[in-house]
């Protein structure tokens, strides 16, 4: 690649600039800095329109009395069972269990605390989901 | 702590270990660090799977710099994991008063100060802590093009990232640095042991029969994954070709880079050569990302569109065949 064909396209950068090796006049290697690149873009998207459909898929789901506000949570937060199973020490099992709204409002506050930790949020934004639409993809 | 330099670099390990050296009086390129580390590879695991995706990886495993520095050049790290953050955070604050900059390995979706469009659950980013404001501190993140300030607490929660590759508080620095160490022999070593891995490994994954199997598999995905998934599984393995910070087609640029020094520093024209070879070779990975991106974007899943892939993805293979067997015995 030379200095030249390095892409300065609009991307997920947010301005921000990423050091990429391309070839000098002299044929010599140089960091040259680009804003972005569409494939970058393209790739990016891609990961992010499935977080943002599991977060909308799950806020469906909590709305319609289907799920609890831990699954839209989880979602949010990019996690599966596994994941916060890591995260919280609490068993993918009982995590599943927890998912499903009629145990999830029976928890007690020791363990609503734990999950409240490991999700990054307070007790109380744990157990509700927001109102609207959800856009923010954190 | 003030006469800490950042530099912006295309790949966090091969970035922060140049820095660290850097400090301690040795003063080496991010490519020279990339290349004598044996940071080249390519793997695909079709078994291993994150998020239900295949395993693709352009470098070999993580940490693999900071092992190579070692054995490659004698420099002897300090190398401490923890069991709380609370302690991790605390040895941290210590170093950082004595003004020792500091590698850390961090889960990238704590850290705020990155685009948020670019926060996914990845254990493996390296940076640098080099002092503090108030209770926040000065991180320099090589592939940041100015040091940042990171909050406390994300930091904790970086630090303390669950999941595969869980960092568990990892820091480290390099503690003794030689005053001279042997350049030359360390790139010739270097060089020989990416050529034989890359060519001579008896598994089907790893090098170019990876690439290959890459495009065998690839070529399947359609009729396999469904044409959704078989999408979705293409854009992983671009996006770990450019997207995660290589910079640029894989890190075969970078790897280019580091072969045109060791051309020079070993006066051995024909590494200048291969370099040549390889920066084509990456351009033809660009081409490969260029028609991956466009099947992703107008979903254009034909058969063939899949077959053309596989096609470039043979041709990267064949020349990177060519090009490593060569180096082997170039070096």
């Amino acid at each position: 690649m030379k200095k030249a064909d390095v892409p300065q396209e609009e991307s997920m950068l947010e301005g921000h600039q990423r050091a990429c090796y391309a070839l000098d006049e002299h044929g010599r290697y140089v960091i040259v800095g680009s804003i972005g690149w569409e494939v970058e873009k393209v790739v990016n998207s891609q990961a992010n329109d499935e977080v943002r459909q599991a977060i909308a898929a799950a806020l469906a789901r909590v709305r319609a009395g289907a799920m609890s506000p831990l699954g839209f949570h989880m979602a949010r937060r990019q996690m599966d069972a596994a994941m916060l199973s890591a995260y919280s020490g609490i068993s993918r099992l009982r995590i599943r269990w927890h998912m499903r709204p009629g145990p999830f409002a029976r928890l007690p506050p020791a363990l609503l605390q734990r999950y409240a930790d490991a999700l990054h949020l307070s007790v109380d934004d744990l157990r509700r989901v927001p109102e609207g639409e959800v856009h923010e993809r954190l | 702590m003030s006469d800490f330099e950042h530099r912006h670099a295309a790949h966090c390990e091969s970035g922060t270990v140049a820095s660290l050296l850097r400090h301690q009086g040795l003063d080496l390129s991010e490519p020279m660090v990339f290349g004598i580390g044996g940071g080249l590879f390519f793997l695909h695991l079709s078994f291993v799977k994150m998020g239900g995706i295949p395993l693709t990886s352009y470098r070999d495993a993580p940490r693999i710099l900071i092992k190579n520095m070692e054995k490659r050049l004698g420099v002897r790290w300090h190398q401490q994991r923890y069991r709380s953050a609370e302690s991790a955070m605390r040895s941290l604050d210590g170093f950082l008063a004595q003004g020792q900059p500091v590698g850390l390995q961090t889960g990238i979706y704590w850290l705020s100060y990155f685009p948020v469009d670019m926060r996914f659950h990845f254990n493996g980013h390296n940076i640098i802590a080099y002092g503090k404001q108030g209770e926040d501190y000065l991180v320099s993140d090589p592939v940041i093009e100015t040091a940042v300030t990171c909050l406390a607490g994300d930091l904790r929660r970086a630090r303390f990232a669950k999941g595969p590759f869980a960092p568990r508080g990892l820091s480290y620095y390099p503690e003794h640095v030689p005053a001279n160490p042997d350049l030359k022999a360390a790139a010739r070593d270097a060089i020989r042991q990416t050529a034989r891995r890359m060519t001579g490994l008896p598994v089907p994954f790893f090098g170019v029969r990876g690439i290959r199997s890459l495009a065998n598999k690839l070529e399947r995905w359609p009729e396999k994954l469904g044409a959704e998934q078989a999408r979705a599984t293409v854009s992983s393995v671009v996006r770990m070709q450019e997207e995660i910070g290589t910079g640029g087609a894989g890190f075969r640029f970078m790897y280019a880079a580091f072969l045109q020094e060791a051309a020079d520093l070993l006066k051995t024209p024909a590494l200048g050569e291969a370099a040549r070879d390889l920066t084509a070779t990456g351009d033809r990975w660009r081409d490969f990302a260029v028609q991956g991106a466009q099947l992703v974007k107008n979903k254009r899943d034909d058969s063939a569109t899949y077959a053309k892939l596989a096609d470039l993805l043979r041709e990267c293979a064949d020349r990177e065949q060519e090009i490593f067997t060569r180096l082997k015995s170039i070096v």
